[in-house]
């Protein structure tokens, strides 16, 4: 069981280092940056951002991600996250 | 008398200031210098609304990555890695929630021991409220995990609603089954000692479990024992630590070393013992 502790170790730092997932900013900013002349289908597949491990914990902690129906992970938030989660 | 070993002097000379040794993590955990490492998640229940929390939560980081259908690969490490060489340790000694609970259980209330197997509910809690209710049904259902917590009732929406009332500001109130919860639990605490440790958290579950593997363990030595069953007497969780010394009911608080025959000591796989009882004997 002792062998765990290197895999224990090795989990940590993966996910410290170079574990990231692909968030979408928040919807309404997207909308917001969008010039006049952005078509649809660029509104529609807004580019996203690879967040590290510790960022998402930092934003789970505050309720800052929320996963879409279509799979996809999209931040609540703009600007400066919310000081409590929202339960 | 056989001559104590390192570990075994160490022991004794702590135990008697355990409370101590909580209140010095409560320091630790309470954020006095104002950092709030968010990024990180700590080993103890403690919500990370909390006005003062250091680190983050490890149930509410499993649970939040269960909703988001991520893996947290920095939680489990560190869970597995406190796990597999302390075990329950962390909630005998370290976890504020356990220490608020040791605190009120001083208050002399009549004790009630509950049925065994509600120790089996805590299994249930962490696979039903904190991995499979926020895998399929996301973090919006009541069952999800921090919906409910006593600890996030306690700890963050209560100094949360009076923050709100003393600025003038409209108070938000907690949903009713976290209220209704908190304070079934305000109301248990007097009565049963530990009793979300004992029955509901997922956290103690999962150390739990490394308790008959982990590199710190409780060893029983036969030989030693005059079957006086003190040690019945000084655990307070209505374990026989001398038919299970490493039961996953154990929160390793140690009071049982104080028996005076030192039947029951603290082992380490780290120590080259004749004596030592390999804790998969249990």
């Amino acid at each position: 069981m002792v062998l765990l502790v290197p895999v224990a170790l090795a989990a940590i730092i993966y996910g410290t280092i170079f574990h990231s997932t692909t968030i979408l900013p928040r919807q309404s900013d997207e909308t917001e940056k969008s010039p006049p002349e952005t078509t649809a289908q660029q509104v529609a597949e807004p580019a996203g951002m690879k967040l590290r491990e510790p960022t998402i914990i930092r934003d789970t902690t505050v309720g800052g991600l929320v996963r879409l129906d279509s799979g996809v992970i999209r931040r609540t938030y703009s600007g400066k996250p919310p000081s409590a989660c929202p339960t | 008398m056989t001559k104590k070993n390192k570990l075994q002097s160490f022991t004794s000379r702590i135990v008697p200031f355990r409370i101590w040794v909580q209140s010095a993590f409560l320091l630790v955990w309470l954020d006095p210098l104002g950092w709030r490492f968010h990024s990180i998640c700590s080993p103890v229940f403690h919500c990370y609304s909390c006005p003062l929390a250091t680190f983050a939560c490890p149930i509410g980081v499993l649970a939040g990555f269960s909703a988001l259908h991520l893996f947290p690969f920095i939680a489990v490490g560190m869970l597995v890695l406190i796990g597999i060489l302390l075990g329950s340790i962390v909630c005998g000694w370290a976890c504020p929630f356990g220490f608020l609970q040791d605190l009120v259980a001083k208050v002399p209330t009549p004790k009630f021991d509950p049925p065994g197997w509600t120790g089996n509910l805590r299994y249930v809690v962490l696979i039903g409220t904190v991995i499979a209710v926020p895998y399929f049904f996301g973090e919006g259902h009541w069952l999800f995990i921090c919906r409910f917590c006593p600890a996030g009732a306690l700890e963050a929406a209560v100094p949360n609603m009076v923050g709100q009332a003393v600025a003038g500001q409209k108070i938000v109130w907690p949903n009713a089954l976290k209220l209704a919860i908190l304070g079934l639990f305000l109301i248990a605490i007097f009565f049963v000692k530990r009793p979300w440790c004992r029955v509901l958290c997922p956290l103690g579950a999962i150390f739990s479990l490394f308790n008959r593997v982990s590199a710190f363990f409780l060893r029983f030595d036969a030989d030693k024992c005059n079957s006086c069953e003190r040690c019945h007497k000084l655990c307070e969780y209505g374990i026989e630590p001398e038919k299970s010394p490493n039961d996953l009911r154990c929160v390793r608080c140690l009071e049982c070393t104080g028996c005076s025959t030192e039947a029951l000591t603290l082992g380490s796989i780290f120590e080259h013992s004749k004596t030592t009882i390999p804790p998969a004997k249990d």
